[in-house]
């Protein structure tokens, strides 16, 4: 068997050079934060390591990876900030990269950063961290949101009752930091395992049996944790090969205790860590009085049945005229600004098909990127990163849970649709707040067939303007109606079911304008090297085929299609290419090969509503394109490209010979 | 009197006595401190959408099913 021989040798490759690597960087420490979404990790992460982060994925994974690095009395610590999750187990990804990562035994010291307001639940993940046996600091956060609620929290009694160093912090303002780096490093240093928390009589006594039985087999876990997950019949167990007999005796026990709580394990478990959770949390916070905020009246309208909507809608439509006259205005300034290099181009002496390659082709793709990118893209990520770090986009889900429904997804699901309407990029990474690939596909199909702004300016350029608004409107509602069926139709025959929605809705808060604005400015960058290639290519590609005079094969090739189905004039092929680079670019081209910007001369109303409504149906953007490969892999992605062209020439098609057989 | 938790009002408050449904979506749910014994209050109700649950401190938004699959009692 060469083939696992090779395999067998190229793993010990690795791992007897990762031995070499850890050994080099020996005087490095690794802390890793953990903690619950929104207990405030992300400041905390800003806070210790300012400048010096990178942003990217976990391998293989759509969850964002954040890691930074800062110098601690000539030291080097690497700081990883782990997903914000609830608990240990595998229910989302972001709980199994957490685990893994805490248990590969990388870090040298977790920091659980916890919301001193949510004690109780926070405690609940950090039993679990303890369970894991490294060593652990808590970061008590939010001391005064706890406060202004009226509940006091006694850090040292914390500390005393769970065996680990606590640290009160107020990460916003940058309060006691100093002092929970100190406390990280200094324990690191030391190496303890820290002892794990103790659970009720008859679990314990399992536990115990369990561990003898496991002996000295698996020495990479600690006994215990590996005993805890065996009860708890988690999947990744299955990955060990614990022997059978292990596995039978853990099945007995487990039936045991089934029968006497009457309850699965899973809620027999997971109740007596909260019965501890909720004993440390008494002994240690004070509640004293309750005095509603004024972002707690906020919240009783944005949650309201009736008022709830009303803003909703307002809050979203003033949001988006606003980032259109954003876009709008940066764009046109961007392009007035790359307009001066083509002056200085056309002024340099080389061969005019260089000049052509190199200007229209190459650059042009470049320039495309940018003006899209900055003035569009950019205040749409500030916008969501707002949504998100204040809490209204968990409202938003769930205002429009309801009618996302029908569509198979969550209320989540509206939000890179929405965004769609600025651009189809930003919609499409956006997914990533989705938890199955099942709905990150369905709802990146459908923002794709949402009209951005490119397409926005086809559609009121050329329906808007000669045949009136009333039909430009009719583009778009016709749109959502096809956005509507398609999703209705997707979730009916795609595999899979979405599950329930089980989301926290987090307090309101005013997000931290630091790390909203370093969130953004990542993302951003993200887009420009996903897009900025394919954009490039393209448009050298384009400018090749004209080089070449390919213009007239091309449209007689697609004229069977343009022409015959469509009932388009045929030099409306060579434009449809070219709006794969950007959809605007269909408009601009006609007017340049036809030599009039009045359209009426070569296209009449029947032909201005198919040539938009194909425009905005008929294929993503080469960026759009690059977004979805990065996002759902080659295969899907090709999958949904066919998807759509086929659903553009099929409406757009029937539309086309309904008005020539009603109308003429 | 029992009954699933998708059933309260607004303002009322149940005791969480059992859990129903499939194993991860239980685990989830206990994960979440949605265990038996637990008293939880209904915050908000979407019309025919989910409805928001207060449980220690925090506001879930669960979908109808998964609130069809909560069974509660009176305090």
């Amino acid at each position: 068997m060469p083939l696992v021989e090779g395999l067998q040798i190229r793993y010990m490759l690795t791992t007897s050079s990762e031995k070499a690597d850890s050994h080099i960087l020996s005087r490095e420490i690794t802390i890793a934060l953990a903690g619950n979404p929104n207990a405030g990790k992300s400041v905390v992460f800003n806070q210790l390591t300012g400048g010096n982060q990178i942003i990217g994925n976990w391998p293989g994974k759509t969850v964002e990876r954040t890691e930074g690095w800062i110098r601690y009395r000539g030291r080097r610590i690497r700081i990883v900030d782990l997903p914000g999750i609830y608990s240990l187990s595998t229910y989302t990804e972001e709980e199994l990269i957490a685990r893994e990562f805490i248990l590969s035994g990388t870090p040298d010291v977790i920091i659980n950063v916890i919301d001193a307001s949510l004690l109780e639940r926070s405690l609940f993940l950090t039993l679990q961290l303890l369970e894991t046996e490294k060593p652990l600091v808590l970061a008590i956060n939010q001391l005064d949101v706890a406060e202004s609620k009226g509940l006091k929290t006694d850090v040292d009694t914390l500390s005393k009752l769970l065996g680990v160093p606590a640290v009160g912090i107020i990460a916003t303002k940058g309060m006691g930091l100093n002092r929970l780096l100190a406390t990280a490093i200094e324990l690191a240093e030391k190496r303890e395992r820290v002892v794990p928390p103790m659970y009720g009589g008859e679990i314990e006594q399992s536990l115990e049996e369990l561990v003898r039985l496991l002996g000295e087999a698996y020495p990479e876990y600690p006994a215990r944790w590996l005993a805890i997950k065996i009860l708890e019949r988690d999947e990744w167990i299955g990955k060990l090969s614990i022997p059978e007999e292990i596995l039978d005796r853990a099945e007995e026990v487990r039936n045991k205790i089934e029968e006497t709580h009457k309850e699965s394990i899973e809620v027999v478990i997971s109740s007596e860590r909260y019965a501890l959770a909720s004993r440390i949390a008494r002994s240690s916070q004070y509640y004293e009085r309750k005095k509603r905020t004024i972002l707690q009246n906020l919240d009783t309208v944005l949650l309201h049945p009736i008022l709830g909507y009303v803003s909703m809608l307002f809050f979203l439509f003033v949001t988006f005229v606003a980032l259109f006259k954003i876009g709008a205005v940066g764009s046109s300034f961007l392009e007035a600004l790359f307009s001066n290099l083509d002056r200085f181009i056309s002024n340099v002496s080389i061969p005019e098909v260089f000049k052509n390659l190199l200007w229209d082709g190459l650059l042009s793709g470049f320039i495309s990127g940018i003006t899209i990118a900055l003035p569009y893209i950019l205040p749409f990520y500030l916008f969501l990163s707002f949504l998100e770090n204040s809490g209204y986009l968990a409202r938003i889900a769930f205002l429009t849970d309801s009618i996302m429904h029908k569509l198979g997804l969550h209320g989540k699901g509206i939000i890179p649709i929405i965004m769609g309407y600025g651009c189809n990029v930003p919609a499409i990474l956006g997914t990533r707040i989705l938890e199955s690939k099942r709905e990150r596909t369905i709802v990146s199909f459908l923002s794709m067939l949402i009209p951005c702004s490119a397409r926005t300016v086809v559609i009121l350029g050329l329906v808007g303007i000669f045949l009136g608004l009333k039909w430009a409107l009719l583009i778009y509602i016709l749109d959502l109606v096809i956005i509507y069926i398609a999703g209705v139709l997707m979730n009916r025959y795609y595999p899979g079911e979405t599950p329930g929605l089980i989301m926290e809705v987090p307090d309101l808060r005013i997000p931290v304008i630091k790390p909203t604005l370093r969130q953004s400015w990542f993302r951003i960058k993200e887009f420009l090297y996903v897009a900025l290639p394919y954009m490039m290519l393209g448009s050298t590609m384009l400018e090749v085929i004209k080089i070449l005079g390919w213009f007239d094969a091309i449209n007689r090739i697609l004229s069977p299609i343009i022409v015959y189905w469509l009932g388009l004039p045929p030099i409306t092929g060579i434009v449809l290419i070219f709006g794969l680079l950007r959809k605007e670019l269909t408009l601009i081209l006609l007017s340049t090969l036809s030599g009039t910007t009045n359209f009426s001369m070569i296209l009449n109303p029947r032909q201005m509503f198919i040539f938009s409504l194909f425009v905005t149906l008929y294929i993503p953007c080469l960026a759009t394109i690059a977004a979805l490969k990065k996002e759902l892999g080659n295969i899907t992605a090709f999958l949904l490209v066919i998807a759509e062209i086929s659903l553009s020439l099929l409406i757009a098609g029937i539309l086309n010979h309904l008005w020539l057989y009603i109308i003429g | 009197m029992i009954r699933p938790l998708s059933t309260l009002k607004v303002g009322e408050k149940g005791k969480i006595v059992k859990l129903v449904g499939g194993i991860g979506m239980i685990k989830r749910l206990s994960d979440l401190g949605f265990i038996p014994e637990q008293e939880v209050e209904v915050v908000r109700s979407a019309p025919g959408g989910p409805i928001a649950i207060r449980v220690k401190g925090t506001i879930y938004a669960l979908g109808r099913g998964v609130a069809d699959k909560i069974y509660v009692d009176d305090v």
